[in-house]
């Protein structure tokens, strides 16, 4: 099976892929509860943020966020924002076909008002056996696209973009 | 001679007498004095109660701290603290005041330590949806203004539900922590 690999430096500042197509999380899915586990939580009242550590695991239907610690930011009882950190933090999303979306990072921040996903600190994003690398990488839940690369105006030869392509065999 | 010898042991048993006399009145008298019943000496009872207690702390510029009002309060001659029936603690010094109800507890006679037992609920005290805490057991530090227990707890907090473990709480910091097994769930749709 050949594989492609494509490298693109940090001068790419934005790669808009869509060869990779990832499934939005149903609409259907956000309705459902958000299961929470952790060995300790700490609440601070005074700002509407909870910090929950070790083991933490976040489930909403088919999808996971996991890492050493996430932080909940609520606004008037809503989650806007939760921040995985971990060695590394794990996003998982499993589809009814059968296919799936592995995420990992040092700190993946989920905007829950945006439909998006940052993963930040050695990034690596694989569905199926398609592989995305790079120090940032940002996906739309709703609209199926995602950008790799360093922030715009931050270019940076540190800063690399992979994706390892693998043809389906038909 | 014979008339004095005769006097003589006349008065000397009168003497005898006497002193045997006296004898027995102390020793009785002594006997009696061991046998008298000091209350409470060996024994458990009731040495006050109040219906209808209230008690306010204040601080230093003379606010209230907290409240402590209960149906009863018991205290007993053998212990160093009252026994308090359907309490409500309610604690001032945060912004939004905390209210603490429960079946039983118990005072230490300096107010230090507050211990409340059987459904015990605490809810703070905002209009809409307030924070509350459900549990079996609390312990109040009234100086510290530390709650804490070592049991089980549930966590009830707009749409999310939490059962832990053990809970500490300061209530000057306003930091809420649950220290073991946290499990729950947040409901997005409760509709």
């Amino acid at each position: 099976m050949k594989r492609t690999l494509i490298e693109s430096s940090g001068s790419l500042i934005a790669i808009c892929v869509m060869l990779i197509s990832i499934p939005a999380m149903a609409v259907e899915e956000k309705q459902l509860p958000v299961h929470i586990t952790a060995d300790k939580v700490n609440f601070d009242l005074n700002k509407e943020q909870s910090i929950y550590t070790g083991n933490v695991r976040i489930e909403q239907g088919n999808t996971r966020l996991q890492g050493s610690q996430v932080t909940i930011f609520q606004q008037d009882s809503e989650i806007i924002r939760m921040v995985a950190t971990g060695a590394p933090a794990e996003y998982h999303h499993d589809n009814e076909d059968g296919t799936w979306v592995r995420a990992k990072s040092n700190h993946i921040q989920y905007l829950a008002n945006k439909d998006r996903l940052i993963m930040t600190e050695q990034a690596r994003l694989v569905q199926d056996e398609q592989i995305i690398e790079s120090d940032r990488i940002v996906y739309n839940t709703k609209d199926q696209t995602l950008i790799a690369g360093g922030p715009a105006g931050k270019e940076d030869q540190n800063s690399r973009v992979k994706i390892t392509l693998t043809p389906d065999n038909d | 001679m014979r008339v004095r010898t005769r006097e003589m042991k006349h008065r000397l048993t009168l003497l005898g007498v006497a002193f045997i006399a006296l004898l027995s009145w102390w020793l009785l008298d002594t006997e009696q004095h061991h046998n008298l019943i000091t209350p409470g000496d060996d024994e458990h009872f009731l040495d006050l109660f109040i219906d209808d207690f209230e008690l306010t702390s204040t601080d230093e510029t003379g606010r209230a701290d907290f409240t402590i009002d209960a149906e009863r309060l018991e205290h007993y001659n053998d212990e160093d603290h009252s026994r308090i029936y359907k309490p409500v603690i309610q604690l001032h010094s945060s912004p939004d005041g905390w209210q603490i109800t429960a079946l039983t507890g118990t005072i230490d006679d300096d107010y230090s330590m507050v211990v409340l037992n059987g459904d015990v609920v605490m809810q703070n005290m905002i209009e809409e949806e307030p924070m509350r805490i459900d549990a079996q057991m609390l312990s109040i530090d009234t100086e510290r203004e530390i709650i804490e227990t070592a049991d089980a707890v549930t966590i009830t907090d707009g749409k999310l539900v939490l059962n832990a473990i053990g809970m500490r709480y300061d209530n000057r910091k306003q930091i809420l922590k649950l220290l073991a097994d946290i499990r729950g769930t947040y409901e997005t749709n409760p509709h």
